[in-house]
């Protein structure tokens, strides 16, 4: 009888988790298939990111893991175990909105604002990858989330606006 | 749009993630996940049990000049890909395949690894190692080996690997008589490509020496256009030849019909695209 | 247009209510977390037209976690089938929340299983077992209508839900005249709306009260409490429909939704536990309502100079297997009913009809964007056939500016507005002759582009009456919206009404006009978010939709506001015993002219709520104004004719489109797009410019990507985003949108009602793609432009690729 030299996790066993969200560690023991979405919503109780599709196509769910931008409906829990996410909770620093929750605001970058969260994330990424994106640039980086109210138009000028206002920088 | 419960391995090494593999016939392997997790959350696909590649040391994202190839680790993510110098300036093809694949978040994860072992017909990454001939380092229960891309992939969604085996890494060699380029026609950013053409071709003097043109979404699997590369090869790049060896591309073909493009509208744009590619290359 | 006559109205300030989605902090309807909520998953059919042999779930109730499971035979016991707008027997549907002996659609919930975790449920979902027996099933409007086609509704005992006729002015004097006659077929197709947030329910009851309170995102929230009181048996009374303060578009789609909302509910009172149900993506395309699929035969009277002079029209709608708000959408066309037009002669015989396809409803631009998809093809189509430049043949015939309010063949009153103007606009911006002369440069070099316009004019603020013509006992006419503004204890203006904001902007939009009538700073005024009947700030009517919010409740809002105005001023005037002529109301205080005497809202709070002795005779205590608004239509209700102003005011747009067509990819790049609108009065134009941003978008996503295809035997295949991709950043392209504002003749302040836009992109890119191929006489006759579709075309028309 060989002594298990890996980890080994049964359906019915759940997976312990630890994810530093926004700063903060949440640990739980949780099914395997828990989609992170959903710890960060259902465990953590952050509720800012969104579900808007069952195919990875619309983005409304990105965060921020270990310094890249994923849609966390496209991951398990456990994949981010040890990992430090970055939500739109924790985009603003006491109280002081990023320059792109600044642009958004000033330039009308969102109508309903459910895929406003998804979006920021993405676009803090953009920023960060690529201080000065042009136009083409953002729209390439921002393909991922979908947006139904604004045709996007808004949006393109806030990541500029935030660009320009050195939003790369945080 | 949530998965079936499965069992998931979680293996710190090579070994570990074999032996789990060969105890366990029901379980899949799990690298990426941008293709395997949606399939799952549609539950047109429940494994009961996962491998998570996650943490296999030997596996982790890397891109080194090996002399003649760029060798990629299969865990290296299109981004990973995308934005190595290396890789942008010996295997152009292979930089902007990847990073034409669907959006940011998903390049942000998906894997080289994935793409291929995947074996879906309308991958980028696995039409352009087709392309620029790539080899396969693998490692199974019974030790290591080397494939060619050719006659890796084996049907829809399937490839030439055992149950047991993980690709380790990919050897993608260059030359620099080489060009190369990939295309593709989406509907929208993030979905399949309607089709896609790489194209490699080594060229000597004005006469192309040696050519490789590998066609997505063409057929069952990625394909090479075998007659077409025979044709090129002595001939010099023109709009003629370029168009001729279109035409050779999709003789015989029979690619896939969905709701996006027929099986005729398909063979018509790889003939289009197979084309332009050329064209694009120096004519 | 003068905007300097007000001051608050017309800017373009920051939506005070955008920093919640910002920064996270927006409650949408899954945001909520009541402990020991259930969730509900259902079982749906993989097959258009069977009946249900068996349904087992002995599995599924054994899953861990599994509460329920309910079928469409407890459904039938427990509730009464959902009121319909046609009498029998066209209308004798019975329709519940689950299907019962028979599914009519692909998609059609079945059974639903209620567990403990979101995960259960859907595991649960799958174990339930059910057997079908297939039967044939019928997907196109006028094969439906054929004798021996299968039965949508067997007790109805035909697909046919309402046909309606017109005859309008003299439509058989106009063709005698005509200098020719054309025919042709057009198709409008079906999509969906896909509002990036699915639908969902949440409900909770109340066993010491037998009282339910159901979290929605119904857009018309009490228009459908008779049809959910009607099925649970309950009185209005003891139903609380509340809308969380944030909700992710609708675009019309979540309207109709009442089945979930009502299966929901009756789930809670059985398990007496709060009971919620997410629509997955999949479920949204599939059966989150469709967007009305039309056929329009057509013949047209011309004369040679393009004028024209009479049309006649069958229509044929497909609103899939249950009509529900069906066939409101047969009349409702006819608040466009000439487009922007002088055309006074018009037949048109409309048929609603039922089919095996997924249940439609009001979405974005409702039966007003497929007529003016029909009349702008036609301008295109009678341009080509006399060899007339098509932005003439439009000017010719375009209503005069002098003519209005114009009132329309079928009674229609349009409000104001000069259409040559703002065409004449587009042109300009557009670049017309540039492009003109470039495509002839650019054919040369066996390049194609082409230039396509669309003029469309969308109607807002609907009237009810014109269901009448459909059934003359429904009980239901005019429209009405009720508001609420108040000072309250602590001296703050607040205020309320009973729209749905999903995306619209409201509350600072609200502000905005409150804020003009008391002239003080908008973001000053507290506006209540989130529909709530327990509020009583509402009307039957209330919600949004038809464009509906900016003038009627804007409307509702400035009354109350004035009616609050003075309230203030009496008070004033009594207690700083001034002539209530010299009072001025500014920035929260009255101030006279005469004596500079003055008194803050805080202050007269204070005396008006609490300190009421002090309170003038005859001054009730408090500060609050109510009114509740009903506009006057002047054509109130149909007459024998079926004539009826069934709206109150329209915006219009002017689209042009360049395209670049690859005639070896039949690929369509857009080159330019420009928008001409007038939304009349503009509250805030940050916020219409960025709706008719979005509406444009929209419509070139329907005309370019989104088509609800179904395979032969009815079943969906464009079913999640992969199949149904919606347009992203990197396809979207960058538009113009230039405002020529004219005033409304119809609405208090002048507003229009803005945001469905009427799809202009749709007809304006047809006519563009067909421009650029008209060497090749490649003819558009269909609204949705797939790679797919031109291919096709283009191969007919034998051109080398």
């Amino acid at each position: 009888m060989s002594v298990q030299k890996y980890s080994k996790i049964e359906p019915e066993e759940k997976v312990r988790v630890s994810v530093k969200i926004n700063g903060r560690v949440y640990s739980e023991t949780v099914e395997a298939r828990m989609l992170l979405i959903d710890f960060i919503r259902d465990v953590a109780k952050l509720k800012g990111s969104k579900i808007g599709c069952d195919t990875t196509s619309c983005g409304a769910c990105t965060v921020i893991v270990n310094g890249r931008s994923v849609k966390s409906c496209t991951m398990f829990a456990f994949e981010a175990d040890g990992a430090e996410v970055l939500t739109v909770e924790g985009l603003s620093t006491d109280d002081k909105l990023h320059p792109l929750q600044e642009a958004f605001w000033n330039n009308h970058a969102l109508q309903c604002g459910y895929c406003t969260a998804g979006m920021l994330m993405s676009a803090y990424y953009l920023l960060k990858k690529n201080p000065h994106p042009t136009d083409e640039e953002i729209r390439k980086g921002l393909a991922g989330n979908i947006c139904r109210c604004t045709g996007y138009i808004n949006i393109i000028k806030a990541v500029k606006e935030a660009a320009s206002k050195g939003g790369s920088a945080k | 749009m949530r998965p079936a419960s499965f069992a998931v391995f979680r293996p710190l090494s090579l070994k570990e993630a074999i032996e789990a593999l060969s105890e366990n016939d029901d379980a899949k392997v799990l690298a990426g996940g941008q293709s395997l997790i949606p399939m799952m959350k549609l539950r047109v696909f429940s494994p009961p049990k996962l491998v998570s590649l996650q943490r296999v040391k030997e596996i982790q994202p890397r891109i080194s000049d090996g002399g003649g190839y760029i060798s990629i680790n299969a865990l290296t993510t299109y981004e990973d890909i995308a934005n190595d110098n290396i890789v942008r300036q010996r295997l152009p093809a292979l930089a902007k395949a990847a990073g034409e694949v669907a959006d940011q978040q998903i390049r942000n994860r998906g894997t080289i690894g994935g793409n291929v072992c995947h074996g879906d017909s309308a991958a980028n990454l696995g039409v352009t190692l087709l392309a620029l001939g790539a080899k396969l380092v693998i490692e199974g229960a019974k030790g290591e080996r080397k494939a060619g891309i050719d006659g890796f992939h084996t049907g829809p969604f399937s490839v030439a690997l055992e149950h047991d085996e993980v690709v380790k890494r990919f050897e993608v060699p260059y030359d620099n008589s080489s060009k190369q380029t990939f295309i593709k026609i989406s509907k929208t950013a993030t979905t399949w490509p309607m089709a896609s053409v790489a194209v490699n071709i080594s060229v000597s003097g004005a006469t192309v020496s040696r050519a490789r043109i590998a066609l997505g979404v063409a057929g069952p699997t990625v394909l090479r256009a075998n007659k077409a590369e025979d044709y090129l090869e002595g001939k010099s790049l023109s709009t003629e030849t370029a168009a001729k060896a279109a035409e050779l591309a999709v003789e015989g073909l029979n690619p896939p019909s969905d709701i996006h493009a027929d099986s005729e509208y398909r063979a018509h744009l790889l003939k289009v695209l197979t084309r332009r590619a050329l064209e694009s290359l120096g004519v | 247009m003068t905007l300097q006559e007000y001051k608050w109205m017309g800017k373009p300030i920051r939506v005070k209510e955008d920093v919640y989605p910002i920064t996270g902090r927006a409650t949408f309807l899954d945001d909520i977390d009541i402990p020991g909520t259930l969730y509900l998953a259902y079982v749906r059919s993989p097959v258009a037209h069977a009946r249900i042999k068996r349904i087992d779930a002995t599995k599924a109730l054994a899953h861990p976690g599994v509460v329920y499971c309910i079928t469409g035979e407890d459904a039938k016991r427990l509730l009464s089938p959902f009121m319909e707008i046609t009498e029998p027997p066209n209308g004798k549907i019975y329709d519940y929340p689950l299907a019962v002996d028979k599914v009519r659609y692909f998609g059609e919930p079945v059974a639903a299983v209620v567990a403990t975790s979101r995960y259960a449920a859907e595991d649960a979902a799958e174990l339930v077992e059910v057997e079908y027996d297939q039967l044939g099933c019928v997907l196109d409007a006028e094969e439906a209508l054929k004798p021996n086609a299968p039965l949508v509704h067997d007790e109805a005992g035909t697909n046919l839900v309402w046909r309606g006729v017109w005859d309008l002015g003299s439509v058989d004097t106009a063709f005698a005249q005509a200098d020719r006659v054309i025919k042709d077929k057009i198709y409008f197709h079906r999509y969906a709306p896909i509002p990036l947030e699915p639908n969902g329910v949440l409900a909770t009851y109340d066993e010491s009260q037998d009282s339910l309170t159901i979290y929605n995102m119904i857009p018309m929230p009490m228009f459908v409490i008779p049809m959910i009181c009607g099925a649970l048996r309950m009185p209005p009374s003891k139903v609380r429909m509340i809308h969380p303060p944030n909700i992710g578009g609708s675009f019309g789609g979540k309207i109709m939704s009442y089945t979930h909302a009502t299966l929901v509910a009756l789930l809670a009172k059985i398990l007496k536990k709060p009971v919620k149900y997410m629509e997955t993506r999949t479920e949204n395309i599939e059966s989150g309502t469709h967007s009305n699929e039309r056929t329009f035969h057509v013949e047209v009277a011309v004369k040679k100079d393009g004028t024209i002079l009479g049309l006649r029209a069958k229509i044929y709608d497909n609103c899939g297997a249950y009509p529900r708000y069906e066939p409101a959408g047969a009349v409702i066309w006819s608040q466009v009913t000439p487009g922007v037009y002088a055309v006074k002669n018009i037949s048109i015989e409309f048929a609603q009809v039922m089919t095996n396809k997924g249940p439609t409803s009001p979405v974005r631009g409702y039966s007003r964007l497929q007529h003016n998809f029909m009349w702008e093809k036609l301008m295109d189509i009678v341009a080509r056939e006399l060899g007339l430049d098509p932005a003439e043949v439009r000017l010719r015939n375009l209503i005069k500016a002098a003519e209005m309010p114009y009132t329309g063949p079928s009674g229609t009153i349009y409000d104001g507005g000069d259409y040559e103007r703002a065409f004449r606009k587009l042109l300009d911006a557009l670049e017309y002759t540039k492009w003109r002369k470039l495509q002839e440069e650019y054919r040369a070099k066996k390049k194609y582009i082409g230039i396509g316009f669309s003029a469309v004019i969308d109607s807002a603020a609907n009237n009810f009456g014109q269901v009448k013509i459909i059934n003359k006992y429904f009980p239901v006419s005019g429209n009405s919206e009720a508001a609420m503004v108040m000072i309250d204890q602590g001296g703050q203006v607040v205020a309320r009404t009973g729209t749905s904001d999903t995306g619209q902007s409201h509350a600072t939009t609200f502000a905005q006009i409150v804020a003009e009538e008391l002239d003080m700073d908008p973001s000053k005024i507290e506006f209540q978010r989130g529909f709530d009947s327990l509020s009583g700030v509402w009307a039957a009517h209330s919600g949004a939709y038809a464009s509906r919010s900016a003038v009627l409740a804007g409307t509702a809002l400035a009354l109350a506001a004035r009616k609050l105005k003075e309230k203030v001023v009496l008070l004033a005037a009594n207690l700083l015993k001034e002539d209530p002529a010299n009072l001025v109301v500014k920035d929260g205080r009255v101030v006279s002219t005469q004596s500079g005497k003055q008194i803050s809202f805080e202050e007269l709070a204070l005396i008006a709520w609490s300190d009421v002795l002090l309170l003038p005779e005859g001054f009730e205590p408090g500060l609050v104004s109510y009114y509740v608004y009903k506009p006057d239509f002047k054509n109130n209700l149909p007459d024998p004719k079926n004539r009826i102003n069934n709206t109150l005011t329209y915006s219009y747009t002017m689209h042009g489109t360049v395209v670049e067509v690859d005639v070896e990819t039949a690929q369509i790049k857009i080159l330019k797009h420009v928008a001409v609108s007038d939304p009349g009065v503009m509250i805030n134009p940050l916020v219409v410019e960025g709706q008719e941003t979005g509406a444009a978008i929209q419509g070139i996503e329907a005309a370019l990507l989104d088509n609800l295809e179904y395979d032969d035997n009815g079943v969906l295949l464009a079913s999640n985003f992969w199949l149904y991709p919606p347009i992203t950043s990197q396809e979207a392209p960058d538009l113009q949108i230039i405002h020529d504002s004219t005033r409304s003749t119809s609405s208090l302040t002048g507003v229009r009602g803005v945001g469905e836009g009427g799809g202009g992109p749709v007809g304006s890119l047809a006519n563009a793609v067909e421009d650029a191929l008209s060497p090749f006489g490649v003819k558009i006759r269909s609204s949705h432009l797939s790679s797919k579709y031109l291919y096709s075309l283009l191969k007919k028309s034998g051109v080398k690729a």
